[in-house]
């Protein structure tokens, strides 16, 4: 099977809008079309025979794909208590890509689907992920300001939405530019998740990382116990979220058994810096730091 | 959202699972009342979310219906790390063999449940060693199976005369797991007493907070430890307060915690964290910056982004906060770009608040001592 993430810097997603006709999803699907992307279909169901903003909305994605058996990608903007039937619809259809924008699904759901769509082979990011966008391709699968972003060879992958629209913009006010931008998801679980984001990543042969991390949980960890057996760690700059924060032991005793000191910033930071990634302590050094990189 | 140890147990009693009989109390007079009625020996626990409750001295034991007084007495109304004692628990002592642990839990890493057990339970059971603990992922689309059942017994070395008790036991915790959306289900100790009976002496619950609306039967205020952080909640914010004197406000968790580092970066000293969260509304910004003026700050730094978020709403949030307290000695500065920043930036500087587009001039002048 080809990357989905590939898919998407070579221009080839054919997207659908899962929830369409609601105030986020025709709100963001207007700015997707305006950037570029190719929404051929919408779905919401009791909805179909409509059009918003010129794409046709079908009331099952069963329907649109007899329409439009191109679509790959779905989109979700279905709100959090319908999340869970869109999602396994689209899983079911067998779209390779989906992007969950939809914040507030149980865990205990997400976890379900997460599970259901890797043994359907299908790549779940998300949910409460700002989405992907690649300038090169003029494709923006969710909800980031495009005009942040600057075509580039950059490519950057975080845990948050707000901060990464803040370093992209510090980079293209320095005049880097990104190749593929993507939000994971803030959710403590995940569909792709850091370390299969930097796998997939790899593949593309990036020639310079951003990585923009938090505190909790040990996502940062593992990406540095991986980087560190391979040379892509020297292209990587991180920057970690949540140094002064004060330290939650939320999972009480079980959290301290499964996840021990992992977490803290300090863990974070030595991990990482032995995997020879570059930590910058401020948002506006990362330019710098990948200058060093790229020149290299 | 925790629960407090009376809440988990009343759920752990509707799945009929054994907890030491007791009751909760808010009055001294209560807690007499209450070891009067159990009449044997009772524990006076407080019913805090903090960790480390017995260390703290927030559990002790009474002989005496009169000394439960006494020690509830005491109790009540002080604070113990940081949060007060509004209720506690008069339980029955239940004397007993072995305590163990056992632990459901949502886990990221493995993106499935995780179910931790260990032979000996109570305090300072995470410094056990690594070889006493077993962990088991479960599959949430397959749930419990019983090899992993098998294994958590031979793991907890008990007489096999337990096994039909603790198998009953963990399929139960399993199911309480689940139907109640939890992060965390843990029980600690799980004890045995002599009679062979198995007591839940202490759970902890954690429910997806994202679940709660499929509970209505749960009191969402009663959960958080803080009475700013139960209005932010209420108002659909997160906030954690600090011990420095700017008040810090964003929209996004990740972009709001990395504008207090950079705070500190600077030379001040964050008094708050508050996520505005995505799509905020000009209603719930004004309601955010009085409750952070409520705190008593010397400064407030809002740093905003717009992307779902819209600045001009933002912008009139916090004008109509500053119409409304009228705040003394407090500079408030603003950083905003992105949806309808220029709007946002003008109704501001229009009422003569600092603001703007580069993050770095924001924090220089929240940080500047004039």
């Amino acid at each position: 099977m080809i990357n989905p993430l590939l898919k998407v810097i070579r221009g080839e997603v054919k997207a659908l809008i899962q929830g369409i006709t609601g105030r986020e999803g025709s709100f963001h699907t207007k700015l997707m079309l305006d950037y570029g992307t190719d929404i051929v279909a919408g779905v919401t169901p009791g909805k179909g025979g409509v059009k918003v903003h010129g794409v046709p909305v079908y009331d099952s994605i069963r329907d649109a794909l007899k329409e439009h058996p191109c679509i790959n990608t779905s989109v979700i903007f279905v709100p959090a208590k319908y999340a869970y039937d869109a999602i396994r619809e689209s899983i079911d259809a067998g779209l390779e890509l989906v992007v969950i924008i939809t914040e507030g699904i149980r865990v205990h759901e997400t976890l379900k689907l997460v599970n259901y769509a890797k043994l359907k082979g299908t790549t779940l990011i998300g949910p409460n992920s700002p989405g992907i966008i690649c300038p090169g391709s003029r494709t923006k699968l969710g909800i980031m300001p495009g005009n942040f972003f600057k075509e580039g060879e950059v490519v950057l992958i975080s845990r948050s939405g707000t901060l990464t629209y803040e370093i992209a913009r510090q980079l293209s006010k320095s005049g880097l530019g990104i190749s593929l931008a993507l939000g994971i998801g803030g959710d403590p679980v995940v569909g792709l998740d850091f370390l299969e984001a930097i796998k997939g990543i790899e593949e593309l042969e990036p020639r310079a990382l951003v990585l923009i991390g938090e505190i909790g949980g040990s996502a940062e960890e593992r990406v540095a116990e991986y980087l560190s057996k391979r040379d892509l760690g020297r292209r990587v700059v991180a920057y970690l979220a949540g140094r002064v924060a004060p330290a939650g032991r939320r999972m009480g005793h079980a959290g301290a058994i499964v996840y021990g000191r992992r977490g803290s910033y300090e863990n974070k930071v030595k991990a990482l810096s032995e995997a020879g990634v570059k930590i910058v302590r401020k948002p506006w050094e990362i330019p710098r730091a990948l200058r060093e990189i790229l020149e290299f | 959202m925790k629960l407090y140890e009376y809440q988990a147990k009343v759920i752990l009693k509707e799945y009929s699972l054994k907890v030491p009989q007791g009751s909760v109390v808010r009055d001294p007079r209560e807690a007499r009342e209450i070891a009067k009625l159990i009449g044997k020996p009772v524990y006076v626990k407080a019913q805090i979310l903090g960790i480390s409750r017995a260390k703290k001295g927030g559990i002790i034991r009474a002989e005496s219906p009169e000394e439960a007084y006494r020690i509830a007495l005491r109790l009540l109304g002080s604070y113990i790390g940081g949060e007060e004692v509004s209720s506690l628990l008069i339980e029955e002592e239940v004397d007993y063999v072995r305590e163990i642990y056992l632990a459901f839990l949502v886990d990221g890493n493995s993106k499935s449940y995780l179910l931790i057990s260990s032979p000996k339970g109570g305090t300072g059971v995470e410094e056990l060693e690594a070889s006493k603990v077993t962990n088991y992922i479960i599959n949430p689309l397959i749930g419990l199976s019983d090899y992993i059942i098998r294994g958590v017994l031979s793991n907890l070395g008990l007489e096999r005369e337990f096994y039909p008790i603790l198998r009953e036991t963990i399929h139960k915790l399993y199911k309480v797991f689940v139907d109640y959306d939890c992060e965390l289900m843990e029980v600690n100790p799980l004890v045995i007493t002599n009679e062979g009976e198995l007591y839940v002496l202490d759970p902890k619950m954690i429910i997806d907070d994202n679940s709660l609306w499929r509970h209505p039967e749960l009191p969402l205020s009663s959960a958080c430890a803080n009475l700013r952080e139960r209005k932010a909640k209420s108002l659909g914010l997160t906030y954690v307060e600090m011990d420095g004197d700017i008040g810090v406000i964003g929209n996004g968790a990740g972009l709001t915690m990395s504008t207090m580092d950079l705070v500190e970066e600077y030379g001040g000293r964050p008094a708050c964290f508050l996520d505005l969260g995505g799509g905020v509304k000009a209603l719930t910004v004004k309601e955010a910056i009085k409750l952070v003026l409520g705190r008593g700050v010397k400064a407030i730094l809002i740093n905003v982004i717009g992307g779902i978020t819209r600045c001009d709403e933002v912008a009139r949030g916090i004008i109509s906060a500053l119409r409304e307290v009228k705040p003394r000695g407090v500079k408030i500065v603003v950083r905003m770009l992105g949806t309808l920043g220029e709007e946002g930036r003008k109704i501001l500087i229009r009422n003569g608040i600092p603001t703007y587009e580069e993050l770095e001039e924001a924090l220089k002048e929240v940080t500047s001592r004039d």
